[in-house]
């Protein structure tokens, strides 16, 4: 039998081992060794195959189908059928089979159809480790025609005309950045990496540094090059081990090749990279904070001018950009601005990747033109919300992010769309929630991560904060009063108006646009002391509502504290002296019938 | 370089402000308030308190932080909308909300910033709930106060201490609402206290223990003058209350600016109300001395004068002033003691600066620089430091170097002969071994002098890292603009460092030789009271007191046994000496020796022009009234001259009886046979379990002066005798940080504090406070830069 499949990729992502803790490594090596078709099939460790709610996943290549592994039983019966068949796709399996569930192929799927993959091409594809199979998928061709043929003013132009813009969240043009650089004669110049990628749920450099970082790398040789830089720097939060080790190991074989270090192909050209592990400060990810942080001093942002392009990391010209932003470099180098500019919208060219979480279907990275509009993402990408649950709000851009509710889905996600709303793109994190998120909690969250990951410097986001999230407690503590609502606004207006840096003027966001939207969620839990989405627990009467109630016992049968009276028929009743108030019953119940 | 002008508008008034200004430069200039708390110009702007935000009425909507957004042509600002004042006063209202209300305990009440404007901008009540309480001060550390419960995180101490000082013993800690401001893992404060920090924490987390709960801010009477601890002058701000001093801040310029002290300045000043002075004169009557009239002490010590000259003449008779002298009493003393009686003259506190002050004027035939050519020394590119100590001599020189290295393009090259401060933060750095350091700089003028393109000269070993050397060389080649700083050894010999400075003389814009006290540049240049004699030289003043050269010391404010190392050689050599007469502010241990003491006020209870180390001339006034029945030294040096019989006029005749050629030294009875052997050569150090090690006495931060010395605050800090070397030297022979050791030399032994010194060479000691300090005096000899030693571990 000789299979037409020659590789198979399997994901290692920490997503997919939550859900089911197995080795596939191990499973897939056993049914192939089995199957006696071991030494024909490479192996091939990747990261998010972009199917998370389905894992643990693999994929079939070349062809590209993505299974599911359920069990080592199914798993060999997979392999079999699927080889046996020349590696197409069989008819659908018998009901009753034990085989692994096969996901249709990707051409057929809303998640994967719908997407368009330009810094995400080789995930999956190819073995992060192997620069050799970067080189096969035209990797570095963009560092040898920009080196052999073109200027650096060339690659700016080129960089320039694309259009491409900072995928970091403040979306300042790459290529005007590059040049702002080149214009200064000091030296060295230096070329960094922003990889601390600190916003909660948003996993996309993560996931591009593991599954093709000499793209990564590629990109900042090219603005090296571009900007007249011989050093570069990446900044990795220590929380991502494996983006490390897949960046040690990138930075190696590059330099063993001949990308990096003196005299890069040959052309005289000097460029390396050094890795500097961040150590979690949420705050290291403003440009001028981690530079202070690779300099070894405490990350605070620091004023501005000079601007880091002139006054940067020890003071030289500096030239930072986010990692997808350098993801996408090499291959506007090689396709031409002109073809980039083609994809996304007139200010917002290209892709952007998004991590979508929260209440959706399938969560997962999603890589789309810009100007793909929000209900695209959510409900044909994403699958729409999760269980019986409705949709409430879409929260995008991390703790500097606002939500948006439903009014808002038909706006395409660019970087200037959403700010009339009050929201922004941000680095593209999206968080789905439903209506049993309530809107006051989500504020809260979002500002107490803000308070704690404040450097502290400056007065409005310091103390400022502290305020809202004092306001914001007592709200969902029942304390509220009417006034709160308009000292909130005050406040949280004040701390964007006034403070220094990025994360305290967007760190109101979440509050300012939660008050805009939901408001009357604010209203029933300060007039009426009640918390609609059931989640604020000093809020919680702990009573079963006997008009919708239909008597399932479900809530007696969770409760940890016995303290839920039940006979069977009969509507339940709370003993809310025993009650310690856990919500497990609240949970359980399908008809929202305990508030 | 000027730059263009730069028009704009603030609250509708035009003003122009050289390009680089801040809006806040501008609206300072156009005379308009804008609110701050972080600022301070000896620092770079910060943007922490969003208290100076103002509009723009070209982005209306948008607040702009006014103290680093750089002005721009045709800015229309505006500073009191009704959006900038409510921002103002939420931003006030969110600082209280974290700042305790402890106003009536506070001893910043009165001149707190935040009071200030919290009472400008009206915000009244409690306008958020607090979340501060008041806590306990920590009064861990000397001097210094920090209350961290009241701190607003301006986070200007911590700028000041980095930043200005070079020193970064304060940082942030925590982030977010839970940040403070701290020393490594919570420590007491260990520093260089400077008290800067205190000067610019606008509220009342840092304060000054001495002045802390004694007096309220509005009682204090302000007065401009100067701080006396050494020859800089630095121009300070005395607080008082019913003439006494309260405390001493720097001084705040025109232009709102602050300027610099060190600790000497801001926590010194309790040396001007140490009771150990003579509060009226005495003179000895038998085996006691008794206090007598000014009339009478004044006839005394004249007759004794007249009588000793009389049979000694003049040669024989040694002048040592403290450089406390105006220069209108060193003139007095110059025409007295130099042009009349033809006595010597020197310094034991300044003889090195006096020394190398007059190579240098000799070898510029008489016309080193005075204040007449003072050309700024900090507008050079490069700053060449001749010698170790120039921080430690004066402290205020290290902000003002980190403020010169601050600019782009400056470098600090330091030759040393110890690693001190500066050379640890210099560009270049070159230590050569102190016994070598004269030879090495010989071999080094000799190599800059050689033909460019002849065979190298003959230098000899230069006994340091030849790539360095070759940089030193090189720097000091490339025609740069230099300013070369002179640093005497404590007790060594400055003069081939200052033939040196000499020859570098035409290629450095400005000469400056350091280490000097008040008014030791005014007393040399103005009133021409050189060196002269073997008292010029603390060796040789030693060795003509042991010989019978000198038989009458006149100590105008000296005190040998505080200052003079030898031991009990000096007490021996004063006791022998036919006149010794102390004239001067403080107690001394040879006062009790002497036949007459005379108390003189000290510099800011008398008036008098004093000219400092860099030229500037500045006029003391008296600030406090004289202690006791003390007189200003050009008073009783005027009486000293009447009852001498000598007209004040300028053609006096010569003192006819007496004999005042200086050549002619008339001998005296033989001497006793001294106890000490006159020539003292080191013996061999008996061995034993020890730390051998080459022992270099350096000077001390907290002065070594006679008023620092004075001072018991800079003496709790010295905490005595140290003895600091290589971390590697201190765990090999087990000495612990603090430990008490004892050291021996050749010449005598005494108790120390053992401790850590970076830079320090394997088998160097770095031997500190040692002036005052009688036991540390003994290990030593005038002359000697080093000494061999062994430190033993003390046994209880």
């Amino acid at each position: 039998m000789i299979p037409s499949v020659n590789r198979i990729a399997f994901c290692t992502s920490r997503t997919c081992k939550f859900r089911r803790d197995v080795d596939v490594r191990a499973l897939l090596a056993g049914a192939l060794e089995t199957l006696g078709v071991r030494d024909r099939i490479d192996l091939v460790e990747t990261e998010c195959l972009i199917s998370c709610y389905q894992g643990p996943s693999i994929m079939f290549l070349p062809g590209g189908q993505v299974h599911q592994v359920l069990s080592e039983e199914g798993l060999a019966d997979t392999l079999k059928s699927f080889l046996a068949s020349g590696g197409h796709p069989l008819a659908p399996p018998p009901a009753e089979s034990r085989r692994d569930r096969e996901i249709p192929g990707i051409e057929n799927v809303d998640f994967f159809a719908k997407q368009k993959l330009v810094v995400l091409r080789n995930r999956g594809h190819i073995d992060g480790e192997s620069i050799e199979e970067y080189i096969v998928h035209d990797g570095y061709l963009a560092l040898y025609k920009a080196l052999t043929a073109m200027t650096p003013e060339e690659v700016i132009a080129e960089m320039k005309r694309s259009g491409l813009r900072g995928r970091g969240g403040a979306g300042f043009p790459t290529g005007r950045k590059w040049e702002e650089t080149r214009k200064y004669n000091r030296f060295p110049k230096y070329v960094i990496c922003n990889g601390d990628e600190g916003d909660p749920g948003a996993f996309m450099d993560r996931s591009i540094m593991e599954s093709d970082p000499h793209a990564v790398l590629e990109g900042m040789i090219l603005c090296g090059y571009a900007v007249g830089a011989s050093r570069g720097c990446i900044y990795v939060r220590a929380e991502y081990p494996l983006a490390l080790r897949m960046l040690g190991t990138a930075i190696a074989t590059a330099r063993e090749k001949g990308f990096l270090g003196r005299n890069v192909l040959g052309t005289g050209f000097d460029f390396d990279v050094d890795i500097y592990p961040g150590a979690g400060a949420f705050v290291c990810g403003e440009s001028t904070a981690l530079m202070f942080s690779i300099e070894g001093k405490r990350g605070m942002p620091r004023i501005k001018p000079p601007r880091s392009t002139e006054s940067g990391l020890w003071g030289q010209p500096t030239c930072l950009n986010n990692v997808e932003t350098f993801a996408n470099v090499p291959r506007i180098i090689l396709e031409g601005g002109e073809w980039f500019r083609s994809i996304g919208t007139e200010d917002s060219s290209g892709t952007k990747v998004f991590s979508l979480t929260g209440a959706v279907k399938n969560v997962g990275l999603v890589e789309v033109p810009m100007g793909t509009d929000l209900r695209t993402i959510i409900f044909d990408i994403g699958g729409g919300i999760r269980g019986n649950a409705r949709f409430k709000a879409v929260q995008l851009g991390g703790p500097s992010g606002g939500c948006l509710t439903e009014k808002h889905l038909h706006l395409p996600v660019t970087f200037d769309s959403l700010q009339d709303a009050g929201a922004m793109m941000g680095s593209g994190g999206i968080v789905v929630m439903d209506d049993t998120n309530c809107m006051v909690d989500v504020a809260r969250f979002f500002t107490q991560f803000c308070v704690d990951e404040s450097c502290g410097k400056c007065v409005p986001c310091r103390t400022g904060l502290n305020v809202m999230l004092d306001l914001l407690e007592k709200i969902i503590e029942g304390r509220g009063e009417p006034s709160d609502l308009e000292d909130l606004e005050k406040m949280a207006e004040h701390v964007a108006d006034t403070s220094h840096c990025g994360l305290g003027q967007a760190a109101p966001n979440p509050v300012l646009s939660t008050l805009r939207h939901f408001r009357d969620e604010y209203e029933a839990h300060i007039r009426e002391k009640r918390c609609p989405a059931l989640v604020c627990t000093d809020l919680l009467r702990f009573e079963v509502d006997g008009d919708a109630c239909r008597r399932c016992g479900l809530c007696a049968r969770v409760c940890p504290a016995d303290a839920v009276a039940w006979i069977k028929g009969e509507i339940a009743v709370i003993d809310r002296d025993r009650c310690i108030r856990c919500k497990s019953c609240i949970r359980a119940c399908r008809f929202r019938a305990i508030r | 370089m000027e730059k263009a002008l730069i028009t704009l508008r603030i609250n509708e008034r035009e003003v122009s402000v050289p390009g680089g200004s801040t809006i806040l430069d501008a609206a300072g200039k156009a005379g308009v308030f804008i609110p701050t708390l972080c600022h301070d110009k000896r620092v770079a702007p910060y943007g922490a308190c969003r208290l100076c935000v103002v509009e723009d009425r070209r982005k209306p909507g948008a607040l702009t932080p006014s103290c680093f957004t750089p002005a721009r042509d045709g800015m229309d600002i505006v500073t009191d909308s009704e959006r900038v004042l409510e921002a103002v006063r939420t931003q006030l209202r969110l600082i209280l909300a974290d700042h305790p209300p402890d106003c009536p305990v506070c001893d910043k009440a009165g001149e707190c910033t935040l009071q200030d404007l919290v009472n400008r901008y009206g915000v009244s009540g409690v306008p958020l709930p607090a979340t501060r309480t008041p806590g306990a001060a920590d009064r861990a550390a000397p001097l210094i106060e920090r209350d961290m419960s009241r701190c607003v995180l301006c986070g200007l101490c911590v700028r000041i201490c980095g930043e200005l000082q070079g020193r970064g013993e304060l940082d942030f800690v925590h982030r977010g609402h839970r940040v403070q401001v701290g020393t490594d893992g919570g420590r007491p404060l260990d520093c260089d206290f400077c008290g800067l920090c205190v000067s610019a924490c606008p509220v009342g987390a840092l304060n000054d223990r001495l002045y802390g709960n004694r007096t309220r801010v509005w009682k204090l009477e302000k007065r401009q003058a100067f701080c006396t601890h050494c020859g800089l002058i630095c121009p300070a701000e005395f607080h008082l209350e019913k003439g006494r001093i309260r405390r001493v801040v720097p001084e705040k310029g025109d232009d709102g600016v602050k300027g610099l002290l060190c600790v000497r300045g801001s926590f010194g000043w309790r040396a001007f109300e140490n009771a150990a002075r003579p509060a009226r004169p005495r003179v000895r009557r038998g085996k006691t001395q008794v206090e007598v009239s000014w009339n009478e002490a004044v006839k005394y010590a004249a007759g004794k004068l007249r009588n000793f000259l009389a049979a000694r003449g003049g040669g024989s008779l040694a002048l040592l002033t403290a450089d406390h002298l105006t220069t209108e009493e060193a003139l007095s003393c110059r025409s007295l003691f130099l042009d009349r009686i033809h006595s010597g003259v020197g310094s034991l506190r300044a003889g090195g600066y006096r020394r190398i002050l007059s190579v240098l004027d000799g070898e510029n035939g008489g016309s080193f620089p005075g204040g007449e050519d003072r050309r700024d020394p900090w507008e050079a590119d490069i700053l060449l430091v001749l010698g170790g100590g120039a921080v430690e001599h004066h402290p205020v020189l290290k902000p003002l170097v980190n403020r010169f290295l601050k600019s782009p393009w400056k470098e600090l090259a330091v030759v040393s002969s110890w690693p001190d401060d500066l050379s640890g933060r210099a560009d270049l750095s070159l230590v050569v071994p102190p016994e070598r350091f004269d030879e090495f700089l010989a071999g080094l003028r000799k190599a800059l002098s050689g033909e460019r393109n002849g065979p190298p000269p003959d230098t000899g070993p230069l006994f340091v890292d030849t790539e360095r050397l070759a940089r030193l060389i090189g720097l000091l080649e490339s025609g740069r603009n230099m300013t070369v700083l002179v640093v005497p050894d404590l007790f060594g010999d400055g003069g081939e460092r200052a033939r040196m400075a000499a020859f570098l003389k035409d290629r450095a814009r400005a000469v400056l030789p350091l280490g000097g006290g008040l008014n030791s540049r005014g007393a040399v240049l103005d009133a021409g009271l050189v060196p002269a004699g073997p008292a010029a030289d603390g060796a040789a003043l030693l060795e003509a007191m042991e010989d019978g050269r000198i038989r009458g010391l006149w100590l105008l404010g000296e005190d040998p046994l505080e200052s003079l190392p030898g031991g009990d050689r000096v007490r021996a050599a004063l006791e022998k000496l036919e006149l010794l007469v102390c004239q001067g502010p403080y107690e001394t241990a040879a006062a009790a020796l002497a036949h007459a003491v005379l108390p003189s006020a000290l510099p800011l209870e008398k008036s008098g022009t004093v000219r400092s180390l860099t030229g500037v001339e500045r006029t003391l006034h008296p600030l406090l009234s004289p202690f006791g029945e003390a007189r200003p030294d050009l008073e009783i040096l005027e009486d000293l001259r009447a009852a001498l019989g000598e007209a004040a006029g300028e053609n006096a005749p010569e003192f006819p009886e007496w004999n005042t050629d200086p050549g002619a030294v008339v001998p005296g009875p033989p001497d006793r046979p001294s106890s000490v052997p006159a020539e003292e050569s080191p013996k061999d150090l008996p061995g034993g379990e020890g730390f051998p090690c080459t022992l270099v006495p350096v000077p001390s931060i907290f002065g070594d002066g006679p008023l620092s010395l004075r001072s018991p605050d800079l003496l709790e800090l010295r905490r005595g005798l140290r003895v600091l070397m290589n971390v590697d030297d201190l765990e090999d022979n087990r000495f612990g940080e603090r430990e008490p050791v004892s050291v021996r030399t050749p010449f005598g032994s005494a108790p120390a504090e053992a401790g850590r010194a970076p830079g320090v060479e394997k088998g160097t000691a770095l031997l500190a406070h040692v002036t005052g300090d009688p036991a540390g005096l003994s290990l030593i000899r005038p002359g000697t830069a080093a000494v061999q030693a062994v430190i033993e571990r003390r046994r209880p």
